[in-house]
Order: C-alpha cells, then sequence, then structure tokens
C-alpha cells in the first residue's frame, strides 16, 4: 500500500514536470536575445570580426597616436544604449564607449576640429564640442556580440535619440577606423 | 405731393435686376471654385515638393553606393595587383553590402532598386574571392584571377554606372508627373481666374452700366419734375393774380352792393313810411280797390327794403372782416331784443314764444353785436314764417361743459312749421335757395336770411345745425363757445395744467410714495374744479396702506384706471374750437 502511494507521488509529479516542461521552454524561447541580422547584400562568407588584441581605432592627436583594440576600448567603460538606428530603420541596443572618454584618453578638447575616417575612406569633420553636446557614443558591441562588417562594424558613431546629432546621419560614421585632430 | 415721393424713391433707389443678380451669383460661385482651385493647386505643389524633397534621400544613397562600388572595385584591383590581402577587399565588399542595405525613405534600400545584373556580378566576384586563398595572391593565382574577374569588374562599374541614370530617370519622370500635374492644376486655376475676372468685369460693366441709366433717367426725371413744378409755379402765380383780381373784383362787388343798398335803403325807407302815412290819412271810401293797391305797395316795399337790408348784410360779411369788433356779449340781451323787434309779427300770427333758459346762469360770448342780431331776427322770422297761427316757437338758451377751457352756448329756435326736406337740407344756406315746399306754399321769402345766418355762425367760429321733420317743423341750433376774461383764462389754463402735472406725477411715482401724492393731488384738484377726480384721488390715497410697496395688484389697477380718467377730463388737442 505504501508503495502504492509513493508510485503514485512520482507518477504524479512525473507528469506535472511533463505538463510544466513545455510552458518553462517556450517562456524561455520568448525572451531571446536577437541574433544578429544577416545583411541580405552581404557577401556569403562574412569577414571575420577584429580579434580582441587587433587595432580597431586609431586616434591621432597631433603627434600622439593612440591604437585602441577592442579591448582597451572596453577599459574605457562601457554601457548599453537602445536607440532609434536610423539606416535599418529598427531599434537596436548597442555596447557603447563615449566618445567624450575617448577624446579625454587622447586629450583632445573640445575644441579641436576632428576627422572621424572610415575603412572605406568616409570622412566626416566636426569639432570634438559637437559630438560630446550631442552625446555621440562609440559602438563597439550590439547586442551583446560584434557588429559584422556589413552592418557597419566592427565599430561605428551613434548618437542617443532626440539629441542634436541623431538626425544628422552625415555625422554616423560607420565602420569607423580613425579619428584625427586636424 | 404723392408724385415728388414717388420721383425721390426712383432718384434715391438703387435697383438691382433679376439678371444681374444671377451674374453675382455666378461671380461669387466663379470666386469659390478659384479659390478652392488655388488652394488645391498649392497642396498640390506642396506634395510634389515633398515627393521630390523625399527623391533625394535616395540620390544621396546612390551616390554612396557608386562611391562604394569604386572603392571595392579599387581594393579588388589591389588585390589583384598583389598590393593588399584578401580581407581588404572582403571588408570594401562588406561595407558596400552595409551601403546596399541602407533604407531611404521610401522604405527601399538601393539594393532593392539595384539591377540585377549588378548584383549578379558583386556575387561572382564574392565567389571568385571565397575561392581563392587568403592573404596576397601569388602570380600565378593573379593570373589566373585576372581574366576572370576583369569582365566582373566591368560589369559591376558599368552597372554602378546605370544606377545613377536609372535614378536620374525615376527623377526626371517624377519632376516630368509633376511639372504635368502643376501644369493641368495651373491651367485649371488660370482658366477658372478669367472665368472669374470675366464675369466680374461683365457683373461691374453691366451694374455701373444700369447705375448710370438710372442716374440719368433720374435725373431726366428731377428736370422734368423741375421744369413741371416751374410750369406750377407760373400757373399758381397766374391763378394768385386772378385771386387777386378776383378779390379786387369781388370788394368792388360788395362795395357796389354796399353802396347800392345803401342808396336804395334810404328812399324806400322813405317810400315805406309815406305809404303808411298815406294808408293812415287817406279815406279809401269804400274803395277796397285802391285799399287793396296800398297793401300791395306796403308790402311789396317791405319785401323789397328787407331784401336790400339782407343784401347789405351778407355785403358786409363778405368784406375782409375784422375781428376787432367783436366784444362781451349777452346772448340773453340779444334775443330778447330780436323776440321785441318781431313781436308785431308774433302778435300778428297769435303765436305763442317760450324762451328757457336758466335764471341762474349767465350766457356770454364774444361776437359782433349788430350780426349777431341780425342772425337771430332771421331764424326768429322763418320761424314765424312757418309756424302755422296759433302755436308755438320754442327758443332755449343753454350750457354744454366741452373738452376745453371753455364751455360751450347753445341757442336753439324751434317752430312747429311745415319743415324742410331732407335731401334739401344740405343746399338750405346757399343764397338766394328756398326750400321747394315753401315756394310750392307761396311762403314769401329771399333765399338769402338762412346764408347771412350760416355767415354770422362761421364768422363767430360757431357751429349751426338743423333737424328738421316734414310737416313736425324746425330746429335751428347754433354752438358758440364761452366768453372767458384773460383772468378765467388763465385760471382755466392752471386748473389743466395742475391735471396734466398730477397725471405725470402719479405715473411716475414709485409705489412707496403714491399715498402721499394721491393724498396731495386729490386736494388740490379738488378745489381747482376736479371734485370728483379729486375725490377719488383722495379715496384711492386713503386705501393704500401705509408702507405700500406695490404688491397689490388690484390697488396698481385702480391707480391706471384713475389715470386713465385723469387723461380724459384734459382738453382735446382743438381746444377753443368747436367740430363742424
Amino acid at each position: 500500500m505504501r508503495e502504492e502511494l509513493k508510485m503514485r507521488r512520482v507518477t504524479a509529479l512525473a507528469v506535472a514536470l511533463l505538463l510544466l516542461a513545455p510552458g518553462v521552454t517556450a517562456s524561455h524561447a520568448a525572451t531571446p536575445s536577437p541574433a544578429p541580422t544577416k545583411n541580405p547584400y552581404g557577401a556569403s562568407v562574412p569577414v571575420d570580426p577584429p580579434g580582441p588584441n587587433d587595432v580597431v581605432l586609431t586616434v591621432t592627436n597631433h603627434f600622439k597616436v593612440i591604437h585602441f583594440t577592442l579591448s582597451t576600448l572596453k577599459k574605457l567603460g562601457t554601457s548599453q544604449i537602445s536607440i532609434y538606428e536610423p539606416f535599418a530603420r529598427v531599434r537596436q541596443t548597442f555596447t557603447v564607449v563615449s566618445l567624450a572618454k575617448i577624446f579625454k584618453s587622447a586629450n583632445i578638447p573640445s575644441s579641436a576640429n576632428l576627422s572621424t575616417i572610415a575603412l572605406n575612406d568616409y570622412i566626416f569633420n566636426d569639432t570634438a564640442q559637437h559630438f560630446t553636446d550631442s552625446l555621440g557614443d562609440l559602438a563597439i558591441a550590439r547586442f551583446g556580440g560584434p557588429i559584422p562588417y556589413d552592418q557597419g562594424g566592427p565599430i561605428r558613431i551613434i548618437f542617443p535619440d532626440k539629441t542634436a546629432y541623431s538626425k544628422n546621419l552625415s555625422a554616423w560614421n560607420w565602420s569607423l577606423s580613425e579619428i584625427t585632430v586636424k | 405731393m404723392p408724385e415728388s415721393t414717388t420721383l425721390d424713391r426712383s432718384v434715391m433707389k438703387f435697383r438691382v435686376t433679376i439678371g444681374q443678380r444671377v451674374l453675382a451669383a455666378l461671380v461669387f460661385l466663379s470666386f469659390l471654385a478659384l479659390s478652392f482651385s488655388i488652394v488645391t493647386t498649392n497642396r498640390s505643389s506642396i506634395a510634389e515638393s515633398k515627393s521630390l524633397t523625399s527623391a533625394e534621400a535616395p540620390a544621396a544613397s546612390i551616390i554612396f553606393t557608386q562611391r562604394e562600388t569604386l572603392v571595392y572595385t579599387v581594393r579588388l584591383a589591389q588585390w589583384i595587383d598583389m598590393q593588399i590581402p584578401r580581407r581588404d577587399v572582403q571588408i570594401a565588399r562588406a561595407l558596400l553590402a552595409q551601403r546596399l542595405s541602407v533604407i531611404n525613405d521610401d522604405g527601399k534600400s538601393v539594393g532593392q532598386e539595384a539591377p540585377s545584373a549588378y548584383l549578379q556580378a558583386l556575387y561572382v566576384l564574392d565567389s571568385l574571392i571565397d575561392q581563392s586563398p587568403s592573404g596576397i595572391l601569388t602570380p600565378v593565382e593573379r593570373t589566373n584571377l585576372l581574366k576572370v574577374i576583369n569582365p566582373e569588374m566591368e560589369t559591376l562599374i558599368d552597372q554602378a554606372r546605370l544606377l545613377v541614370t536609372s535614378y536620374q530617370l525615376a527623377v526626371d519622370n517624377q519632376l516630368t508627373h509633376s511639372a504635368k500635374a502643376s501644369r493641368n492644376g495651373d491651367f485649371f486655376t488660370l482658366v477658372l481666374l478669367i472665368l472669374f475676372m470675366t464675369l466680374a468685369v461683365s457683373w461691374l460693366g453691366w451694374v455701373a452700366r444700369t447705375s448710370i441709366q438710372q442716374y440719368r433717367r433720374s435725373r431726366n426725371l428731377v428736370i422734368a419734375e423741375s421744369e413741371r413744378l416751374q410750369i406750377l409755379a407760373a400757373e399758381l402765380a397766374a391763378a394768385n393774380l386772378v385771386v387777386v383780381e378776383l378779390e379786387s373784383l369781388n370788394a368792388s362787388k360788395n362795395e357796389f352792393i354796399s353802396n347800392i343798398s345803401h342808396e336804395l335803403r334810404t328812399p324806400l325807407t322813405s317810400i315805406i313810411g309815406y305809404v303808411d302815412v298815406l294808408a293812415t290819412t287817406i279815406d279809401f271810401g269804400g274803395n277796397p280797390q285802391l285799399e287793396e293797391i296800398f297793401e300791395v305797395l306796403d308790402r311789396n316795399a317791405t319785401i323789397l327794403l328787407s331784401l336790400v337790408q339782407s343784401l347789405l348784410a351778407l355785403s358786409l360779411l363778405d368784406s375782409p372782416n375784422k375781428r376787432d369788433t367783436f366784444k362781451k356779449i349777452d346772448l340773453l340781451e340779444v334775443l330778447r331784443d330780436a323776440i321785441f323787434i318781431m313781436d308785431a309779427e308774433i302778435q300778428k300770427k297769435n303765436i305763442t314764444v317760450t324762451f328757457n333758459y336758466d335764471e341762474n346762469d349767465c350766457y356770454q360770448i364774444s361776437g359782433d353785436a349788430g350780426l349777431l342780431s341780425q342772425a337771430t331776427i332771421n331764424l326768429i322770422a322763418n320761424a314765424i314764417k312757418f309756424t302755422a297761427a296759433g302755436t308755438t316757437i320754442e327758443i332755449f338758451v343753454g350750457r354744454k361743459p366741452g373738452k376745453s377751457l371753455r364751455d360751450h352756448i347753445t341757442v336753439a329756435i324751434a317752430d312747429h312749421g311745415i319743415g324742410i326736406p331732407e335731401d334739401e337740407m344740405s343746399m338750405l344756406f346757399e343764397r338766394f335757395y328756398r326750400a321747394s315746399n315753401a315756394v310750392e306754399e307761396h311762403i314769401p321769402g329771399t333765399g338769402l336770411g338762412l346764408a347771412i345766418v350760416a355767415k354770422v355762425v362761421d364768422f363767430h367760429d360757431a357751429k349751426l345745425s338743423i333737424e328738421s321733420k316734414l310737416g313736425e317743423g324746425t330746429t335751428f341750433t347754433i354752438e358758440f363757445l364761452e366768453y372767458l376774461s384773460p383772468v378765467e383764462e388763465l385760471v382755466a389754463g392752471r386748473k389743466y395744467g395742475l391735471l396734466s402735472e398730477a397725471i405725470a406725477s402719479i405715473e411716475e411715482q414709485s409705489p412707496e410714495s403714491l399715498k402721499d401724492k394721491l393724498h396731495e393731488y386729490g386736494g388740490a384738484l379738488a378745489f381747482y374744479e376736479f371734485p370728483e377726480l379729486g375725490e377719488k384721488l383722495l379715496a384711492l390715497s386713503r386705501s393704500i396702506p401705509e408702507g405700500f410697496t406695490g404688491e397689490n395688484v388690484e390697488l396698481m389697477n385702480q391707480r391706471d384706471l384713475l389715470i386713465k380718467d385723469m387723461k380724459a377730463a384734459l382738453p382735446s388737442e382743438d381746444e377753443g374750437e368747436i367740430d363742424g
């Protein structure tokens, strides 16, 4: 009798676990971390992202040149920011290092005239003040993962919503490689 | 006068015809359509501007895409020339892919709009790159790749160029479409503007022409009216001259009749006197024929004298009399004298004359004693003439309170004679007119007596009325205004002034002080010959309680009725005159 009762309890527990299992699975699937989107016009074989010690950004302040890797950039301090990405026209969450910190680390004054240069040699010139006034950030990751080259990676300049440069798309320099004080 | 009123209206009033109203409505409608068209065109222009603005964004993307394509082909060329590793080419390719995926304002990316040949070339190159070894190419690899990669690179560059061309075509098409739409809209607006302007100008022209026509017509009417007035003025002046001439002639006639009458009366009086003397001194000696001759002579001479006297009286009344001969007259005296004068005739016909009046009253009027005497004698003489022998003539004098400062004094003389036919009443006062039954009855008369009476009555602003029944008799009534001395007139004026003041004061008085005012004016009016009204005011004052605030509607209604009675007691506008 006692054995029978024990069996019934074990069976009930198993049934309950079986019933709960899909719910647990479903609730887990409801909040997945967004997978990186694939660029429909990208090459079939994607470009490998830079390694943690590969130089991704070179900041030149006259005679002073600083090479930043993703690791050294992270050391400056990162934060998460969700913005409306104006080129893909969707909300995206980025891991960013504020440009103010980068300028500070390179001793770039707010009055300095800068050139931001991309891997494809696209250049945007402006003062450091304007970048920092619009709370400009350097995005180093998106949804927690590296930003693919064919989606503006590996690092890119972004601006929070409702700032002066949030609508000035020329300033959103993607695949950034250099910042140079002129 | 009505003609001039019509003329004024025609001059002053601007008339809009039905056609002009219809045209004005069309002008208004075309204006509405034009406004609507302008608003619509503007909206279209704004929409087109937005459309063109949105077309600019793809332009930037396309230019960048072309640039990225060139960068990519440069990197390819550098890779083929063994200057850079494959990774740099792949990065350039990745950046080009990023550019192709940028979504523009129209919701599409350049990649979606790109020609398939362009994308095909990209994918062929991708395949070639993927199959190549990483790092920098070796000369052998370079040679092998060069053959296959060059045509694809050329295709890519050509297709990149086509990107811009196709975009330019799209923009050109859009611009052409916009221009066409704008042109159509502008054309429609222009048509509406021309329509509106045409209608408006037509309407204004029409109205202006009508106004000018109306002005001219009115001016002509004014000129015509002015000419007519001038003619009328000339006619009036001529008529005035005629009137003056006629007045002069009438005055001459009156003077002539007066002179003739005077001249005739003297010898006639003498003739009548001598006839009387002869009739009483001559012994007819039983010659009845001679006696009859004397009687006829005496009667006709008397008639002739009466006629002369009547003519003299009428001529005097016709002349421009002045009332400065008026003085205070006691009507009782005038009537007593007339009865006395006619006493012989009265006795002759054995007629009884009753003379009724209030002995305590005084019947005074303002007038001419001679004329009044003449009129009363004529009326009594008529009564005697038409009354059968042995009957009665009634004379009545009385007072009738009038709605004026002064009372009316009434004199009525009634006979019991043959009466006057009703249809002849209106002609009775015409000169030489005699009632038909009087003529038939052979009752002597000149037909001037009543004409003189009417003249005298008119001269005294009095009123003459007749009541008559055939076979029963006739009553002549004259209504005079009572004589008032200046002091009496002043008192009467004050009396009515007080009444007016009382009415105004009671009407305007607030209910709180109504009791006092009624008491005050009640006492005063009772003193100034309005005892009844005064008593009513005092009675109402007594019935109003202390501290009255008008809440009692019945009392307020009584007040209103009292005011009505007071107003009724006021003299009428025609104060001092007798109707008729």
